[in-house]
C-alpha cells in the first residue's frame, strides 16, 4: 500500500498543482541564483528569455513552431505512461519519422505529397516502435532500454540517409551540404500567418492530436483499457482480455505520435531533412508529459513552457551575453524538482499535514 | 587488401584506445545497476567529468588533480540522481534524462565562463607510459602495456570490481539491494546507504571514464565531446550482462567495431559508416532479444525502494 502524505480533505488535484507550483518556484529561484552567481542581473536575464519567446508576433510564432513537435513528442511519452510503459525512445521515433516523411514528400505526386508524407511519418514511429513492443511483449525486455538503444540506431539511420540516397545533388565542381532537397512548395503544412510569422499549420495538427488522444484515453473502450492495464495488467487479464495486444497498441499509438513529431518539424518548420534535426526534443518530451502529469491537455501548456524556453535562449545570448547553453540549466531543474516533486517525498518537506495524521508513526521519513 | 592489414596491431591499439572511456564508465553503471539504480545520467556525469578533467589539469599544470577533480565532479553529479531518487524517490529515468541536459547546460556556461570564447581547450594530457619489463613482450607487449595510467587502471579496475561484487559481503549486499531490497531492509542493512554508496562510486568510475576521454585521448574539452559514449556504456553494461568482465569485453567489441569503421573511412570503403557506428546498439539489441535480459538484469533495476510500499 502507497501512503500518501495528503491528509484528509485536500483534493489530489490541489496537492498536484501545489506540487508544481512549488517545484517551478524552487527552480526559478534556483536558476536567479546562478545567474547571479555567474555575475549577471538575473532579472535582466529572465526578461530577455521572456523577450525572446514572446516579445513580438514573429517570436511567439516561433515559440509555437518549437511547441508543436514537443506537443506530440510529449503526447506520446503521456500515453505510454497511462499505458503503463516508458517511452524514452521518442528521439529516435522523430528522427525515423522525418526521414519517412521527407522520403514521401519527394516521392508522392501533388495533392497526395502533404498527407502521405504525415502519414508516413506517424506509420514510421510506430514501425520503429515495433522492437521495443517485439521485445517487451515477446520476450520480457524492459521497453525503458530497448527504445533508449533505438534512438540511436535511429539518429545513424537518419544520418546515412541525409549523407547518402537523400542527399541534395551538388551542382557541378561543388560538395553538397549533408541535407535533402528542399521538399516541394505543395508538400508543405502552410504558414498560418504569413508575413507576420513563421507558425505553421502543425500547430493545428498537434492540438487536433491534443484533443484526439484526450478522447482515446478517456471516452473509448480502447484509452480506457490502456489505462486499465497501465494501472494493473493482471486485471485485464483476468478479464479475458488479450494484454499483450493492448500493450502493442498502446506502444504502437506512441511510436507513431513521436514520428508525427519528426514529420511536422520537416514538413512545417525545417523544409529539408538533416542530422538529427530535434535534437534532445526526445527527452525534452520526457519533462514535458512529467510536467503535465500525463494529462495530454496539460501536455500543451507544459510544452509551451518548454519551447518558451528554447526560442527565448538565443535572446539570452545575445542581448544578456550569457551562454545559450544557460537555458539547457533552466530547462533540467524544473524537471529535477518536479520529479522530486511526483515523488511525493519533497512535499512532506513543505506541506506538513494536517492535524490527525500522525506522520512520525508511518515509517516513511527515515528509509 | 588482406584482412591481416585491417585487423592489425594498430587496430588492436585502437580498439583499446576507443574502448577505454566505455569500459572505464561500464564499470561505474554495473556497480550502479547492480545496487538497483538505473543511471541514464551516464552521459551527463562523463561529460561534466570530462569538463572538470579539464580545468582541474588547465590550472594546476597536473593531469592527476584533473583526475581527481574529474572524479570528484563525477560523483557529484551521480548525487543529483543519488538525493532525487533514493531519497526523494523520483523516477531514476528523468532525474537522469534531465542530469544529461543539464550537464550540457552547466558545462556549455562554464567553459564559456573560464575560456571565453576558444572552441576547445587543450591541457597537459596522460602520457603513454610504458611498463618496464611487459612492455617488451613480443606483440602483445607493445598494445596492451604502452598505454596511458587510465588504462592501466581499467586493468586494476575489473578485478577489483568483480571481487567486490562477487566475493564479498559488500558485494552480496550490493547484489540483493538490487534484486530483493526489502529483504535488505528486514536483514537490517540500510538500503539507502548502500544504494547512495553504489550510486556515488559509480559516478566517480563514470567521471573515471570521462577523464580517459578529455585527459587520456583527447587532450582537450569541447562541447558535447561525449557524443553518446555515456549511452554506449549503458549498453555495453547490458551487453555485458551487469558483469564486469563482461562491461569490458562489450567495451572491447564497440571499441573494435569503431577502430573499424573509422579505418574503413580512411581507406575510402564504400560501406556507409553510419551503420557501423549503430552495431553496438543493434548487437545489445539482438543480445536482448536472444537471452530474454531479465535473467541477468537486477529484479529491483530502476525500481525505487519505498519501506512502505509493500
Amino acid at each position: 500500500m502507497t501512503i500518501t502524505i495528503k491528509a484528509k480533505g485536500r483534493s489530489p488535484i490541489v496537492d498536484h498543482s501545489f506540487t508544481v507550483l512549488l517545484a517551478l518556484v524552487l527552480s526559478l529561484l534556483l536558476t536567479m541564483l546562478l545567474i547571479v552567481l555567474i555575475g549577471q542581473n538575473p532579472l535582466i536575464a529572465l526578461a530577455s528569455l521572456w523577450e525572446g519567446a514572446f516579445g513580438n508576433a514573429y517570436s511567439i510564432g516561433t515559440t509555437f513552431n518549437k511547441a508543436v513537435p514537443l506537443i506530440l513528442a510529449g503526447l506520446s511519452v503521456a500515453v505510454g505512461v497511462k499505458s503503463g510503459f516508458f517511452n524514452i525512445g521518442a528521439e529516435g521515433q522523430i528522427c525515423v519519422g522525418g526521414l519517412a516523411a521527407t522520403w514521401a514528400a519527394l516521392t508522392l505526386p501533388g495533392w497526395l505529397a502533404l498527407p502521405g508524407a504525415i502519414v508516413a511519418g506517424a506509420l514510421a514511429g510506430g514501425v520503429w516502435m515495433l522492437v521495443p513492443a517485439f521485445l517487451k511483449i515477446k520476450r520480457g525486455v524492459s521497453e525503458v532500454i530497448t527504445t533508449l538503444l533505438m534512438n540511436y540506431v535511429g539518429l545513424y539511420l537518419l544520418s546515412y540517409f541525409v549523407h547518402g540516397p537523400l542527399r541534395e545533388p551538388a551542382a557541378a565542381g561543388t560538395i553538397s551540404l549533408p541535407q535533402s532537397p528542399a521538399i516541394p512548395e505543395y508538400a508543405r503544412l502552410p504558414l498560418l500567418l504569413p508575413g507576420a510569422s513563421r507558425l505553421h499549420g502543425g500547430i493545428i495538427l498537434a492540438l487536433v492530436l491534443v484533443a484526439v488522444v484526450w478522447l482515446i484515453m478517456q471516452r473509448t473502450t480502447w484509452g480506457y483499457r490502456l489505462r486499465m492495464v497501465g494501472l494493473n495488467p493482471n486485471c485485464t487479464s483476468y478479464l479475458g482480455l488479450n494484454t499483450k495486444a493492448i500493450i502493442l497498441s498502446g506502444m504502437l499509438l506512441s511510436g507513431a505520435l513521436a514520428g508525427l513529431a519528426g514529420a511536422s518539424e520537416i514538413l512545417g518548420a525545417q523544409y529539408r531533412l538533416r542530422d538529427a534535426f530535434l535534437p534532445n526534443y526526445g527527452y525534452d518530451a520526457i519533462a514535458v508529459a512529467l510536467l503535465a502529469q500525463s494529462n495530454p491537455l496539460a501536455v500543451l501548456f507544459s510544452a509551451t513552457f518548454f519551447a518558451s524556453l528554447r526560442s527565448g535562449a538565443g535572446m539570452l545570448q545575445r542581448t544578456v551575453g550569457l551562454s545559450s547553453s544557460l537555458v539547457f540549466i533552466i530547462q533540467a531543474i524544473p524537471i529535477i524538482f518536479i520529479a522530486c516533486a511526483a515523488g511525493k517525498e519533497l512535499l512532506k518537506y513543505f506541506l506538513p499535514a494536517k492535524k490527525g495524521k500522525v506522520i512520525k508513526n508511518e515509517p516513511t521519513a527515515d528509509i | 587488401m588482406s584482412l591481416l592489414q585491417i585487423f592489425d596491431l594498430s587496430w588492436v591499439a585502437a580498439t583499446i584506445r576507443l574502448a577505454t572511456p566505455i569500459a572505464l564508465a561500464a564499470q561505474g553503471e554495473t556497480l550502479s545497476e547492480r545496487a538497483g539504480v538505473l543511471n541514464i545520467g551516464l552521459e551527463g556525469v562523463m561529460l561534466n567529468s570530462a569538463f572538470a578533467g579539464v580545468v582541474g589539469a588547465y590550472y594546476s599544470g597536473s593531469p592527476w588533480v584533473g583526475l581527481l577533480l574529474g572524479m570528484l565532479v563525477g560523483a557529484l553529479t551521480a548525487l543529483i540522481l543519488a538525493v532525487a531518487s533514493i531519497t526523494f524517490r523520483a523516477n531514476q529515468i528523468v532525474i537522469g534524462a534531465a542530469i544529461n541536459i543539464l550537464a550540457m547546460g552547466i558545462t556549455g556556461v562554464l567553459f564559456r565562463a573560464i575560456f571565453g570564447l576558444e572552441q576547445q581547450v587543450t591541457v597537459m594530457s596522460f602520457k603513454p607510459y610504458p611498463i618496464p619489463v611487459l612492455s617488451q613482450i613480443p606483440v602483445l607487449g607493445p598494445v596492451l602495456f604502452q598505454q596511458n595510467v587510465l588504462v592501466y587502471l581499467g586493468y586494476v579496475l575489473v578485478p577489483l570490481l568483480t571481487i567486490v561484487l562477487f566475493r564479498t559481503h559488500w558485494g552480496l549486499a550490493i547484489r540483493a539491494v538490487g534484486d530483493e531490497p526489502q529483504a535488505v531492509d528486514t536483514a537490517g542493512i540500510s538500503v539507502i546507504k548502500i544504494r547512495y554508496l553504489a550510486v556515488l562510486i559509480g559516478g566517480a568510475l563514470g567521471g573515471l571514464g570521462g577523464v580517459s576521454l578529455s585527459l587520456g585521448q583527447l587532450n582537450l574539452f569541447a562541447e558535447g565531446m561525449i557524443s553518446g559514449r555515456g549511452f554506449m556504456a549503458l549498453a555495453a553494461v547490458i551487453f555485458g550482462r551487469w558483469h564486469p568482465v563482461g562491461g569490458v569485453l562489450a567495451a572491447l567489441f564497440f571499441g573494435g567495431a569503431d577502430a573499424l569503421q573509422l579505418r574503413m573511412q580512411v581507406l575510402g570503403w564504400q560501406v556507409p559508416y553510419e551503420f557501423m557506428l549503430m552495431l553496438p546498439y543493434v548487437l545489445t539489441l539482438l543480445t536482448l532479444a536472444v537471452f530474454a535480459g531479465r535473467a541477468s538484469q537486477p529484479k529491483a533495476l530502476g525500481e525505487n525502494y519505498a519501506r512502505e510500499v509493500r
